[in-house]
């Protein structure tokens, strides 16, 4: 395999539960040292794809290839070369965060030092503490040391930071972006669209077992073309009727591909009555709404569809 | 030779953790204690005639509390463990490293063993200072390849019923709905059994365990090992073995 071949590779792929085809012909492709994020509902068919990628689930069929091989029946080879952190995993919780690390670290050949995953993870203080006296964001800490033990050049990590708190979060973000600097090729599964956006060099989004989107997050943010202004004012006063002017008692919104002109003929008009625009604000656009705005279309084609059938 | 060294730790893994859980370890010990406790105070004194003289009942009880010793730490533990993991992501996750399923079974196996052999020490100890039974040194190794044959075939038979359990919380029910038609069937329990009875069960696992092990307990048996009885286990645990390597499951069902 050359080096710039890429590390995941996927054409067509399907796969069926019973009467649900969850993976729709779906191709993806990851590049060495990308942080790649899949977003998408509940029922996209992230976990699923993910697990074919990881060798848990056969696909029913396309073409699949994770660092050059074949990852149906999850040979040996291919174990060697990843890490894996699954949703929910349970581990010996009799067992210290220590040992644990170190159990697992003897499955591999060039494994990384227990001791410096602790420390890399924050959990230094807790390596002799056994693993059901850990916080459920501790555990998830200690599952991502467990992902990384072997050292590997991919990286699969199933919505990693779910019930965490803001600040656990931002350590497991921080986790992340060191083990993507080190050039580990990663790939991110996610339900938060700030997640994608802090970690993620490209974003693809999942509907209906297919891909429906794909850019950088800055791209995806930017494809609506709308930025976001919010005013509100005080005592009744009515604005100048601008194009999609929302209001809300005394809260204003609009979206528009304008801000320059709409802005500036709100604020002359604000100056001229005398008025102040209170908690004026003017956001770019998001991710969110980007998403958003993919996810209900989509449900709407899909509603469309179920309708005519 | 990597794999050996690995299953070895691995082994090392599993005993720290089942000892470290005082009460899963207590029950484990308690059980079997308790029951050889009752049955040697009810019919300890008790005496049958062997061939050549009166013989203490304990001699018989000894056995059957090593097979019960024996299924609990190897059958049932296995059954529940195997699938209570399979339930949590535990062998999903060690499923998703390079290390061989070999390894992970290895050292739940090899725990199961040694955990038999050290209840087998504890009950034959116990049966010695409070019943006066009576053991014969020549014999200890033929006891030891009885209990090692017979503790591998039923982690072998554990590891079969584990990959048909639906969920973790199922496994008590299946091992016990497993086990307990056997124990009775096998004259575990009660030894008085019709001979019907005998007939089936001699072709079942369980009663040629039993019958090996009170055979290294009889004083009128002749020395060496019970080939024939010891050859049925065997075989169980050979089906066994191919059976799970078949139908084994490392992630639960969705």
């Amino acid at each position: 395999m050359s080096p710039a071949a890429p590390v995941i590779e996927v054409r067509g792929l399907r796969k069926r539960f019973g009467g649900f085809e969850a993976v729709r012909g779906l191709d993806l492709t990851v590049e060495r040292g990308e942080v790649l994020a899949i977003l998408g509902p509940n029922g996209a068919g992230k976990t699923t794809t993910v697990e074919i990628l990881e060798g848990y689930l056969e696909r029913d069929a396309g073409e699949v290839s994770v660092l050059g091989h074949d990852p149906s029946g999850a040979p040996r080879a291919l174990r060697r070369r990843i890490g894996i952190v699954l949703q929910e995993a349970g581990i010996d919780r009799f067992l210290t965060c220590r040992e644990v690390l170190q159990q697992h670290a003897n499955f591999y050949a060039a494994p990384r030092d227990p001791d410096e995953l602790l420390e890399l993870v924050g959990l230094t203080e807790k390596a002799g503490e056994r693993v059901k006296r850990l916080s459920g964001g501790q555990q998830r800490r200690l599952d991502l040391a467990l992902g990384m033990v072997g050292n590997p050049e991919l990286i699969f990590l199933d919505e990693p930071t779910t019930g965490f708190d803001p600040q656990a979060r931002r350590q497991a973000w921080d986790i992340v972006s060191k083990l993507a600097e080190g050039g580990t090729t990663i790939l991110l599964t996610t339900h938060y669209l700030d997640e994608a956006q802090a970690l993620a060099d490209r974003v693809v989004v999942f509907s209906a077992g297919q891909v429906v989107e794909s850019g950088t997050p800055d791209e995806l943010a930017n494809r609506t073309g709308l930025t976001r202004i919010s005013f509100s004012l005080a005592g009744g006063a009515t604005p100048p009727n601008v194009d999609g002017l929302l209001r809300d008692g005394d809260h204003f919104t609009l979206q528009t591909p304008r801000p320059t002109a709409v802005l500036h003929e709100l604020t002359a008009w604000a100056v001229g009555a005398g008025l102040e625009l209170g908690e004026l604000a003017v956001a770019r656009p998001s991710l969110e709404d980007t998403y958003l705005s993919l996810i209900d279309h989509e449900t709407e084609l899909a509603a469309a569809e179920a309708a005519g059938a | 030779m990597r794999d050996l060294v690995l299953t070895y730790r691995q082994i090392g893994y599993e005993r720290r953790s089942f000892f470290r859980n005082p009460a899963a370890a207590g029950f484990t010990f308690i059980f079997p204690v308790m029951f050889l406790v009752i049955f040697g105070v009810l019919y300890g004194d008790q005496t049958y005639d062997g061939p050549s003289g009166p013989v203490k009942a304990i001699q018989y009880q000894m056995a059957q509390i090593l097979v019960f010793s024996v299924v609990g730490t190897t059958f049932v533990s296995l059954v529940t463990t195997l699938a209570i993991r399979r339930d949590t992501g535990e062998l999903k996750r060690k499923r998703g490293t390079p290390v061989s399923p070999a390894v992970i079974l290895g050292g739940v196996v090899g725990n199961g063993v040694l955990l038999s052999l050290l209840m087998s020490a504890l009950v034959i100890a116990l049966s010695l200072v409070l019943f006066g039974a009576e053991i014969y040194p020549e014999r200890l190794p033929v006891l030891l390849l009885t209990i090692i044959v017979g503790a591998l075939a039923f982690c072998a038979l554990g590891a079969t019923v584990a990959a048909f359990v639906p969920n973790g919380d199922a496994a008590p029910a299946f091992a016990n709905l497993t086990i307990f038609p056997l124990y009775f069937l096998s004259g575990v329990f009660i030894p008085d059994i019709p001979d019907t009875f005998k007939d089936i069960a001699g072709l079942l696992p369980l009663r040629p365990f039993l019958l090996a092990l009170a055979k290294a307990f009889d004083p009128a048996a002749a020395a060496g090992p019970d080939w024939g009885n010891l050859a049925v286990v065997a075989a169980w645990g050979l089906v066994a073995s191919l059976l799970a390597i078949r139908y084994f499951r490392w992630t639960p069902r969705r």
